[in-house]
This record gives structure tokens, C-alpha cells and sequence, in this order.
């Protein structure tokens, strides 16, 4: 199990553009997959210029897909019992408190549940490494993952199984 | 100027369903980073799930501040095919609402000689300069801009 970017393909570039009335199109190119983010951004100018002289509608954004998939040798087969309806909604929260992020892992373990409740605890040791995995990630603190508002993870606030197809 | 990094996990359950999972990142994270990204979170999220981990997409949104014009519609497009030398492969670029430009052609295959009739306007070659030099065919290779052909189907400016 490793999922990998292949180096031999081009990074993803698309555009998207909106006109007068709302209206999106996109529009995709391909980029030399040796670039640093810096450089891409100044494939991703250059390229908007040319949309920009090509068409009067708003080039509103512009977005470069990295696509990691799995080796040739990926051999998992999930179990029957597997079921992506059925999600792990993590909550984390910054350092405030007031702010957070909700993440849905599908099909989570059944040996993560505790009979008789729908909460995981926290200290479950998988779920503490997913959450140091979120709040620390590789780099280490303060380079973790974020809120929408681009506020810092700090810590994992509470783990409840769901099911989007049953009520409770 | 990126406005924002995600981070997007695919997996699939038994019955070929897939869910995504998706993250949000620091924007000034580089692409090697991504990948130590993805190789802790896959180790995660292997752990707590019990679907197959099928990819992982890192999206990196550039915010641009471009503006339209009141006569832009989504309902017309310039389409150019971009041959390579040996014709091996190609690919096509289709532009969203193409500006009206400078020329005007009346009688049959108005459309195709509109297009050839852009094609020889300095605006429209600096753009596509542009875009041969500034992006790469799908499968990495160089455009060697052999030719251009396009259909340009806006109706005529009354």
C-alpha cells in the first residue's frame, strides 16, 4: 500500500471561467510535473494572460491537481461489511475553541466502537494517531491541517459514528 | 496568489461506493510535502477505515481577479486543435466565450473561416504563443503547433 504521484505525467492545470450570466466552463492544460509551487503560479499567470486575450469572460480562478494513486501491486479488498455511508464525523477544533473542522472517514473499524454508544473515545489509539496525523501532520506543529477560515488545528474535539441512511 | 490547498482521500467499500475525505491545508505547502502528506494521512486513515484507499488529490486554487464583459456567454466557444508534427497525437483547446474580434466573414463555413481569419491576428497568435510555450500535451510532451484549425460559433454581432 503506497499511493505515489507519477512523475512521468504532467501536473493538472484548469481554469475556470464564468460569464455574464453565471454560467462556468473550464478549460484544462498541462504543466511540466518537475515545478515548485512558485514556479506553477507563473505558468498559471502566463496562461491566464493568454485566456484573458482570448476570451471576455472572467478567468475567475485556476486550480493544479497533484493525483497520487495506488501501486500496481495494491491488492486490498475491503471487507462485506464495508460501507461508506456509514462515517466516523471527527470534530477538531483550533486553539480557541470557537472554531473548527469536521472531517467523515467512510466505513470506520467496527473495533473502534464501544458497545452501547455512538461515540469513539479519543484515546482510542488509532483515532489518536489519525488526529496527530490531521493536527501535527508531517512537518510537525503549526504546520497541520486547517479550518476553512485558515485557522490552525489543535486538537481533536470529539469522534461519533453516523449513518447518512438511518436515523438514529 | 493560491487561495487555498485540499487535500482529497478517496475510498471504496465493498459494493464499489466511494467517499471522499478532504483536508485542508497550509497554502505555502510545497509538493513535496504534499506527498509526506499523503503518505501519513493514507497510514491513518488505513487504521480507522476498513474501504479501500483508491487515491489522494492534492488541489492547490489559485484565486485570479480577472473581469468579464457584459457580452460574455458560456454558449459560444473557440475550439483549437493543436497538432503535433507527426500526428500522433493531438489535443484540442476549447475558450469560453471567445472575444469578438476584429474580422467578419459572410457566406458558407462561416464559422471555420471566421476561425482561420482570427488565427491571423497578432492578439490571438501572442495568446496562443502563450499557451504552446506556458503547457505541455497530456502526455508531457511539447506542443509542436503544426497547425490550428478552430470552429468559432458565435452568432455574428448585429
Amino acid at each position: 500500500m503506497a499511493l505515489t504521484r507519477d512523475l512521468s505525467l504532467p501536473l493538472q492545470a484548469s481554469f475556470t471561467l464564468s460569464d455574464n450570466n453565471g454560467k462556468n466552463g473550464l478549460m484544462g492544460f498541462w504543466l511540466p510535473n518537475a515545478l515548485t509551487v512558485l514556479e506553477a503560479g507563473t505558468y498559471i499567470a502566463s496562461l491566464e494572460t493568454a485566456l484573458i486575450g482570448l476570451s471576455d469572460a472572467r478567468v475567475e480562478r485556476a486550480t493544479i491537481t497533484l493525483t497520487f494513486t495506488q501501486d500496481v501491486g495494491y491488492t486490498y479488498i475491503a471487507p462485506p461489511s464495508s460501507e461508506v455511508e456509514r462515517k466516523l464525523s471527527v470534530r477538531f477544533l483550533d486553539a480557541t475553541g470557537f472554531y473548527g473542522f469536521k472531517s467523515e472517514v467512510p466505513s470506520p473499524r467496527f473495533t473502534l466502537e464501544v458497545d452501547g454508544t455512538n461515540n469513539v473515545p479519543i484515546t482510542n489509539p488509532a483515532l489518536s494517531l489519525f488526529a496527530d496525523a490531521v493536527v501535527n501532520g508531517p512537518i510537525g506543529p503549526g504546520n497541520g491541517g486547517q479550518t476553512y477560515g485558515g485557522r490552525d488545528l489543535t486538537r481533536i474535539d470529539s469522534a461519533t459514528v453516523i449513518h447518512r441512511n438511518r436515523k438514529a | 496568489m493560491i487561495a487555498r490547498l485540499t487535500l482529497h482521500f478517496t475510498l471504496e467499500d465493498s459494493n464499489r461506493k466511494r467517499a471522499e475525505i478532504r483536508l485542508n491545508l497550509r497554502e505555502d505547502t510545497t509538493f513535496a510535502q504534499v506527498g509526506q502528506w499523503v503518505a501519513s494521512m493514507e497510514a491513518a486513515l488505513s487504521l480507522l477505515s476498513d474501504c479501500a484507499i483508491v487515491k489522494a488529490e492534492a488541489k492547490y486554487s489559485f484565486a485570479l481577479f480577472g473581469q468579464q464583459e457584459a457580452s460574455s456567454t458560456s454558449d459560444c466557444s473557440l475550439v483549437l486543435y493543436v497538432f503535433l508534427g507527426n500526428d500522433t497525437e493531438q489535443a484540442s483547446i476549447s475558450v469560453l466565450s471567445p472575444r469578438i474580434l476584429p474580422v467578419d466573414v459572410v457566406g458558407p463555413y462561416r464559422g471555420f473561416r471566421l476561425a482561420m481569419e482570427a488565427f491571423q491576428l497578432p492578439s490571438v497568435q501572442s495568446a496562443l504563443g502563450l499557451i504552446t510555450t506556458n503547457s505541455f500535451t497530456p502526455i508531457g510532451n511539447s506542443w509542436i503547433a503544426a497547425n490550428y484549425i478552430g470552429s468559432y460559433n458565435r452568432e455574428s454581432p448585429s
